[in-house]
């Protein structure tokens, strides 16, 4: 299973901070976490800005990017305080 | 290394754009390694609700300028810093103002729309621009660099909300700041082109983004 680490906002307002889901790519794991935390939707997860191992998943295949085990998956949604 | 950088900074001007939880601290910082002059803008005055986090408020100064106390702070560490407090938000209209001569730019801002002017004005003008945001137990800070763009990627789909913080956020992510704009000042910073993240409350801390965007 990968591991999803939410950052941010994302992880203040769901109070989520890690989640281990299962997919072959970015997309099913997107659909694995809805599963099972029915607050994050797809719809909603796919706004954010999401890194697969620290990159930028516009830089891969974005939600067909293909997730491996031991992958790492970065949902954030950035702070804007000062 | 750390001992030549007040020589290397002594001829060297920063533009800090918010004087609250992080620019506090990070005008502190630059006024302690030998930044020779420092730009401070904010518009804003100290009040209570700042005495948990904001560096330079204090029972004292509340309801005075924040960038004029800034300056008064910054002398009474260092009288060879040149300061220039200028009390206006800053906006597209007086930004090239503002930032006239500077070297380097500090966003520590508390509100998206400035960010992304202050990202166009470093791409503008071929300007490093070192990012920091807080917000509760996290943090972020990025070293921007013309042709990045970080923060029109961070913040792409961005509702502004405020968040409550505690005092040692806005002072570790403010060391983080002036330590990368250090580097990107005598060298390039490490974070170039990148964010690092920063959860205190799992102490989840890593660095996301790449280099391809250069």
């Amino acid at each position: 299973m990968a591991t999803v680490k939410f950052f941010g906002l994302l992880r203040i307002q769901t109070g989520i901070a890690e989640a281990k889901a299962e997919g072959k790519t970015l997309k099913e794991v997107l659909y694995d976490i809805q599963r099972q935390y029915p607050s994050m939707t797809v719809k909603e997860l796919k706004k954010k800005v999401i890194y697969v191992n620290g990159k930028d998943i516009n830089q891969l295949k974005f939600f067909r990017t293909k997730i491996n085990p031991n992958d790492e998956i970065t949902i954030m949604s950035p702070v804007s305080g000062g | 290394m750390s001992s030549r950088i007040p020589e290397q900074l002594k001829d060297k001007t920063a533009l800090v754009v918010g004087c609250g939880g992080l620019g506090g601290y990070v005008v502190e910082h630059l006024v302690r390694i030998g930044m020779g002059k420092i730009i401070i803008a904010d518009h804003d005055c100290f009040c209570h609700s700042n005495l948990n986090r904001q560096l330079i408020s204090n029972l004292e100064n509340i309801g005075l300028s924040k960038v004029q106390e800034a300056k008064k702070r910054a002398f009474s560490i260092n009288k060879a810093v040149q300061i220039i407090p200028i009390e206006e938000k800053v906006d597209k209209t007086n930004i090239q103002k503002i930032a006239m001569g500077c070297d380097i730019v500090f966003d520590c801002s508390d509100n998206v729309p400035t960010r992304l002017i202050l990202e166009e004005y470093c791409e503008e003008k071929n300007l490093p621009l070192i990012h920091g945001a807080i917000g509760d137990l996290c943090g972020q800070v990025a070293a921007v660099y013309p042709g990045d763009r970080t923060l029109s990627k961070l913040y792409k789909d961005f509702s502004e909300k405020k968040l409550p913080t505690v005092s040692y956020v806005p002072a570790l992510v403010a060391s983080l700041q002036v330590s990368e704009g250090v580097k990107a000042l005598i060298g390039e910073s490490q974070l170039r082109g990148k964010t690092m993240i920063i959860d205190l409350s799992t102490n989840y801390i890593k660095i996301i983004g790449s280099e391809e965007g250069r």
